[in-house]
């Protein structure tokens, strides 16, 4: 069973390797200090997870991270009785382990799950932090180390998929964005490993997409998808294959518009 | 003397009955007119047509009399109906027109020839047609291309050349690929890419000169910097001359800038400037050698022709100078800096008088707004798109409204729903533009039946689909199944001491579909046009909605029923035949029955009611399903204007998450219509009497 891991030491070799973009870092560090549960906002693929990964290495902390989607039941989150040679096994879910072991506790896109489940974590954002769980009959105090971390992504806008208010006001809210041109082109080139001029004539091109954003383009262009074209262009793909295949054709089925942003991209890579 | 009455009547009423388009009176009269006053050329044309008319559609029929009818009006001799005819069947109907209007505004001499077979210009241009992309083709994707590159801020104002823009300086007019390349026979074969580029360019190159400052000429805004410059410009004694040379100097440091930033322009551009050089014409006197040879250097790197001996140093001096618009940091100041330095070399160097027009020292076809005397507007103007409703050209302005006035005072106006109105032109709305009055539907007694079996069909066919839409959830209190997974760990629990819970089954229900869907149908007097089978439109409408009825009525969806129509903008009508609360009963189909042709349509504003109307209903998907004929038309709402207002109407409903789907009922309707709806949001119908089989395999498409 996992057990606590308490602090871990802070390796230097897997830094997780961050681009801050403004004071999350100090923001959420003294949210953890003063135990306050943090939100996470921002469209998909900005770095959010990436965050919260450098942020549990820079705190040492173990990382537990949770993707919710529409079947995670409660049993799921907290634990379950297992059945092992006729012996029944309380097993802890992961926001249990989280609470015991105090680690950072990310539960990824959280609108996806059902309401019920998510208004367990409620007792755990006040002052109490406790979890209770009615099969063991057990409350538990989160320790010292337990930080709950939620993200979501607004621009997902269907009617269905909302943070309710009463969750939302619970949290600590950080609101991430595409970073800087220098910094995504720094980021780019990291994470596909290509050289810093390419990867800023693709945030340029990235840059120019955005331009499109709700007047054409649905959604918007994400980091990930600049490092998947790069990574494309490292992997030998001809510069405007892969700009076609990763950045124009998951954002736009019109054929106007995939040919207006090809035409863009032909600007830089042509 | 001619005298075949008999035939000619005969072969008249052939045609007549083979495409029955008699609804439109103008036309038959147009024939008659032009028959009174050219029979044989009238004859002549009605035989040839109706040799080859299994190939021609009704609306090409109707251009060509259209045509052959104005080319009368205009006098215009020596009119081969044979080579009209050919151009016609060889192009697309909108460039067929393009050709027709471009020969129109020929001058004098010029016109009488370009209608015969042996014009070399008409038939090159008819080549050149076939091959080339217009604008207008391309309309879109430019548009969301220089979006792309200006940002949301300012959107960067183009037109293609001809069309109804006016002649400022905040719109780029982009040129007919073809009229830009005269005589470029070599350009005809080249790949459709050039051409296609050479507009991306054009777009480019103007963004360019907003980046790079072009009109901040020692100012804050664009305004006071244009300003400036004419000012400046104005102060020599040659003004044009510094003007085309203003221009030059600054093009070089604009592309240098543009190239720095978007290096993939590199080989087109070089392409373009091997073609460009290949047709400059010769220089005739020294100072242009001079001029000529200094274009070609600084675009091109070298040059054909190089100045006269005694002028070698003077040019290498302005070369030289002239580097420094390369550099990153260079301005708008550093080009007139030059201008002023070039202008005064070529007033010490020749004694040539100066300038009485402006000259063009610049490499694209196209016009950047000149600074001075901006050209006369060109006469075509606002032909272009007459065709499309088929109409003979009148005074139709959207800007003059005749109601202009009248509604402003009227008390229906005051009563009304306003509505803005989309001004593409000015890239803006006119606030409360429109009036829009619901109002009470017309009723009739007695309801003709459908037929029964197919009625049944269709019951079953979306019962059968509401069915699918059940799903099985888990986890429930009572079920028709045992949930194994609750039921595994609700064992386990109980033998860890803990009570069974209670959810433990698995049940069928039934998910919402939670959709509403208006359907909005046009009833202009479009709709009384014949089908092929002598029914008025509006005749099979009318019965394809109430099988749509039926179906929806089985699928226990939310809808309404709308039609409008309207006569001006202070009297756009918007009829219920069915809202949100009532049932499909007796009355609403009494009012289905009642449908007729009424007068115009004004699209965009009967979108936007419809957008408001469903506003309130609180279902999770919204559907707009909009019947159509594809061509918005009222007083002061036609052409490209009521096609851009409905487009935008159509994106405000978007952005209130309804999902609008145009079917439009004119199998002609040229591709730029379905734009209107986006990328497969619309079907253009092509027999309107598959109407019904349509509207029901689409709305099961789209609401699966
Ligand atoms: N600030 C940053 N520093 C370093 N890498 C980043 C940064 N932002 C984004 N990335 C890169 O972008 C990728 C996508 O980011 P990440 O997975 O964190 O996005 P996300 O916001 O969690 O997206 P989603 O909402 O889809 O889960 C990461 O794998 C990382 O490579
Ligand atoms: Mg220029």
């Amino acid at each position: 069973m996992a057990k606590a891991t308490a602090k871990r030491a802070k390796s230097t070799e897997n830094t997780p390797f961050y681009v801050p973009m403004s004071d999350e870092i100090e923001l959420f560090e003294a949210a953890f200090h003063a135990k306050l549960p943090v939100l996470l906002k921002g469209p998909t693929g900005c770095g959010k997870t990436r965050f919260v990964e450098y942020m549990a290495w820079h705190l040492s902390r173990p990382l537990i991270t949770v993707a919710c989607n529409e079947d995670l039941s409660a049993s799921d989150l907290v634990g379950r009785y297992l059945i092992t040679n006729e012996q029944t096994v309380w097993q802890d879910g992961p926001l249990t382990q989280g609470v015991r072991q105090g680690a950072i506790t990310y539960l990824d896109e959280i609108v996806e799950a059902r309401n019920d489940t998510v208004v367990l974590i409620h007792p755990l954002t006040d002052h109490r932090r406790i979890l209770p769980i009615d099969k063991l009959g057990e409350q538990i105090q989160a320790s010292d180390g337990f930080l709950l971390v939620m993200s979501y992504n607004p621009g997902y806008q269907s009617v269905r998929k909302e943070l309710k208010p009463s969750t939302r006001q619970r949290f600590v809210s950080l609101e991430f964005n595409f970073p800087t041109q220098e910094k995504e082109a720094q980021i780019v080139a990291h994470e596909s490993d290509i050289s810093f001029d390419v990867a800023r004539k693709l945030v340029y091109l990235g840059g120019k997409i955005r331009n499109l954003a709700g007047q054409g383009l649905e959604d918007e262009l994400s980091t990930r998808l600049l490092i998947y074209a790069g990574q494309l262009m490292k992997a030998d793909i001809p510069p405007l294959s892969a700009c076609e295949a990763a950045l124009i054709h998951p954002l736009t089925d019109d054929r106007d518009l995939q040919r207006s942003l090809l035409e863009v991209a032909k600007n830089y890579f042509g | 003397m001619f005298n075949e009455d008999v035939a000619y009547q005969r072969l008249w009423r052939r045609i007549v009955n083979r495409y029955a388009f008699t609804r439109n009176i103008q036309y038959t009269n147009a024939i008659e007119k032009l028959y009174k006053k050219q029979p044989e050329l009238t004859y002549q044309a009605l035989k040839s047509f109706s040799e080859e008319r299994e190939r021609l559609e009704p609306l090409q029929v109707q251009a060509y009399f259209s045509q052959l009818l104005q080319l009368q009006q205009k006098r215009v001799g020596g009119v081969d109906p044979e080579y009209l005819l050919q151009i016609l069947l060889g192009l697309e109907l909108d460039h067929a027109w393009r050709w027709f209007y471009f020969g129109l505004h020929q001058n004098k001499q010029q016109l009488q020839r370009y209608f015969s077979s042996e014009d070399e210009q008409s038939q090159a241009l008819f080549e050149g047609l076939k091959k080339g992309v217009s604008a207008f083709d391309v309309e879109r994707v430019l548009r969301y291309y220089a979006d792309a590159l200006t940002g949301p801020g300012q959107p960067l104002k183009f037109h293609p050349k001809d069309s109804t823009a006016p002649l400022d300086h905040d719109y780029l007019h982009l040129p007919d690929r073809v009229m830009a390349y005269p005589d470029g026979e070599a350009l005809v074969d080249q790949d459709e890419d050039l051409h296609f580029w050479l507009y991306k360019w054009l777009i480019t190159h103007e963004q360019g000169h907003r980046q790079a400052g072009t009109y901040f000429y020692e100012a804050e805004d664009e305004e006071t910097g244009r300003q400036a410059l004419i000012e400046y410009l104005q102060s020599f004694t040659d003004p044009f001359m510094a003007e085309a040379l203003f221009h030059l100097f600054e093009d070089v440091r604009v592309e240098a800038h543009l190239l720095r930033q978007y290096p993939g322009f590199e080989a087109g551009r070089a392409q373009l400037m091997q073609l460009e050089f290949a047709f400059r014409p010769e220089p005739e006197s020294p100072r242009e050698r001079f001029l000529e040879a200094l274009l070609q250097q600084l675009h091109w790197g070298k040059s054909h022709i190089r100045p006269e001996k005694p002028w070698q140093a003077g040019f290498e001096k302005l070369l030289k100078e002239s580097e420094g618009l390369l550099e990153k940091t260079s301005s708008v100041s550093d080009t007139i800096r030059i201008t002023g330095l070039a202008y005064a070399q070529l007033e010490t160097l020749f004694s040539e008088p100066r300038l009485r027009e402006p000259l063009s020292l610049t490499l694209l076809p196209y016009e950047l707004p000149l600074l001075l005397d901006p050209p006369p507007a060109s006469p075509s103007s606002s032909d272009q798109m007459r065709h499309l409703w088929n109409e003979p050209a009148e005074d139709d302005n959207p800007e003059e409204d005749t109601h202009e006035d009248s509604t402003e005072g009227d008390i229906s106006f005051k009563q009304a729903f306003k509505y803005d109105e989309w001004d593409y032109r000015e890239q803006s709305y006119r606030t409360n533009w429109c009036a829009l009055h619901e109002q009470p539907p017309g009723e009739v007694t007695a309801v003709s039946t459908l037929n029964a079996p197919q009625v049944a069909q269709i019951r079953r066919a979306f019962e059968w689909m509401a069915e699918e839409d059940w799903t099985r959830q888990k986890r429930q209190l009572e079920g028709d199944e045992i949930d194994l997974d609750a039921w595994v760990e609700g064992m386990t629990d109980l033998r860890a001491g803990q009570p069974l819970p209670e959810k433990l089954y698995t049940q069928q229900l039934r998910k919402k579909r939670d959709l509403c869907a208006t359907i909005l149908l046009d009833q202009s007097d479009s709709t009384a046009r014949l089908t092929p089978t002598g029914e008025p439109v509006i005749g099979v409408e009318r019965e394809a909605l109430r099988y749509l009825c039926e179906a929806l009525e089985a699928l226990r969806d939310e809808y309404a029923i709308y039609t409008y129509s309207g006569d001006g903008r202070g009297q756009v009508d918007c009829f219920p035949l069915k809202t949100f609360e009532e049932h499909y009963g007796l009355t609403v189909q009494y009012r289905l029955q009642a449908l007729q042709p009424l007068s115009q349509n004004r699209d965009g504003c009967a979108i936007r009611h419809i957008t408001k109307r469903m506003e309130m209903q609180p279902a999770r998907t919204k559907l707009l399903l909009h019947i159509t004929d594809g061509k918005p038309w009222d007083h002061g709402y036609t052409q490209k204007y009521a096609l851009e207002d409905t487009k935008k109407a159509i994106q405000e409903a978007r952005a209130q998450g309804i999902k609008v789907f145009g079917v439009i009922c004119d199998p002609y309707a040229p591709a730029y219509v379905k734009s209107t709806y986006g990328p497969g949001r619309s079907v253009i119908l092509k027999d309107i009497n598959g109407l019904s089989d349509l509207l029901l395999g689409l709305y099961r498409k789209i609401t699966w």
